[in-house]
């Protein structure tokens, strides 16, 4: 197992989970999650959606969700 | 040597010009530039005020709503006298008070694919900056639809984008040049969605988180025109609750279709054969 961080919760996961496999657990947690309209952060990078299930999570990685604002 | 600014120029301009980052030539630089605003509420009229006022040379203005009395308290280039009254209008007129060296071009239409190329092709002027690559576009638009159409244009027609949004407590910034910057990706390495976020309307805002938002769009627009700006691969955030801004770092995403695709065809070459 490895420990990572999803915005301010730790979340421990199977080692060589992927950051999909990662959130997809985290949004088993917190449904209010909109799994269609977010962005992935890992340690301060934004990782492009397609490259979530391809990228292995490591131990102690920190994860942040974040949504789109489109007022102007 | 032929000064680049007349007296009246250097004397109104003077603060500007005293900046060495500036100087007579940089500021040459923004009276020569034409700037295409996206949307004229809340960041688009504050954009336009600040870049008016530094002296960018020509802005061309694009929404097709009316100005409404709800719109008041963060759109303060508007008044009471302009309720119910073209909002692209009345900025020109507004703008053309503050500083009439500054030209205003106003298109009375809702940015779309389609729309954008009517516009283009009912004025010359457009389509002449879009070819010589003399147009900064910045979106202030205020919907996820919206803000996906003007990306996709800007990449499709390698136009810098520089786009700005805002809801309730929260700010974001972005700079999309893939002629220069193609590493950082664009807009839709980002956010993906089409849908829908929540908006003002329906969330609410403050009139100065707005404006902040806008000042920094505004600051951005400036020195990338002056090529001050380092390649900027960062989304900005601002968090107006704690009224700090934190960046976070971009990359192209190597699947994107917008900018990977209009990337990865080269234009069509005639086959050889050995
Ligand atoms: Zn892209």
């Amino acid at each position: 197992m490895i420990t990572i961080s999803f915005n301010k919760d730790t979340l421990d996961i199977a080692a060589n989970s992927s950051l999909q496999q990662a959130l997809n657990s985290y949004a088993e947690q917190k449904p209010e999650i909109q799994l269609a309209n977010i962005a992935l952060v890992v340690n301060q990078r934004i990782m492009p959606k397609s490259q979530w299930p391809n990228y292995l999570c490591q131990n102690q990685d920190q994860i942040e969700i974040f949504s789109p604002v489109a007022g102007g | 040597m032929k000064p680049a600014l007349t007296n009246k120029q250097l004397e109104q301009y003077y603060r500007q010009v005293l900046l060495p980052q500036v100087e007579e030539s940089g500021q040459h630089k923004l009276l020569q530039q034409h700037v295409l605003i996206i949307g004229v509420g809340g960041l688009g009229t504050h954009v336009a005020q600040q870049l008016s006022a530094a002296g960018i040379g020509h802005l061309h203005l694009m929404d097709d709503d009316k100005v409404e009395t709800s719109n008041l308290p963060r759109q303060i280039l508007f008044g009471n006298y302009d309720i119910g009254k073209s909002k692209v209008e009345c900025a020109k007129t507004a703008l053309n008070r503050h500083n009439h060296q500054t030209k205003v071009s106003t298109y009375i239409q809702r940015f779309t694919a389609k729309t954008i190329n009517s516009v283009i092709n009912n004025s010359s002027l457009l389509s002449d900056l879009i070819s010589a690559k003399q147009l900064i576009v910045l979106d202030c638009s205020d919907n996820m639809a919206t803000r996906q159409a003007v990306n996709r244009w800007c990449v499709q027609s390698a136009l810098p984008l520089i786009s700005a949004a805002v809801t309730a407590f929260r700010g974001q910034l972005l700079l999309v040049d893939n002629q220069t910057n193609p590493e950082a990706g664009c807009y839709h390495c980002v956010f993906t969605t089409q849908e829908q976020a929540t908006n003002c309307a329906e969330m609410g805002v403050l009139g100065p988180t707005v404006a902040t938002v806008a000042s920094m769009q505004a600051l951005m627009t400036i020195k990338h025109i002056l090529q001050l700006s380092r390649k900027d691969n960062q989304l900005h955030i601002f968090d107006a609750m704690d009224l700090t801004w934190r960046k976070l770092t971009r990359q192209q995403d190597p699947q994107c279709p917008v900018c990977q695709v209009h990337l990865n065809s080269p234009p069509a070459q005639p086959e050889t054969h050995i």
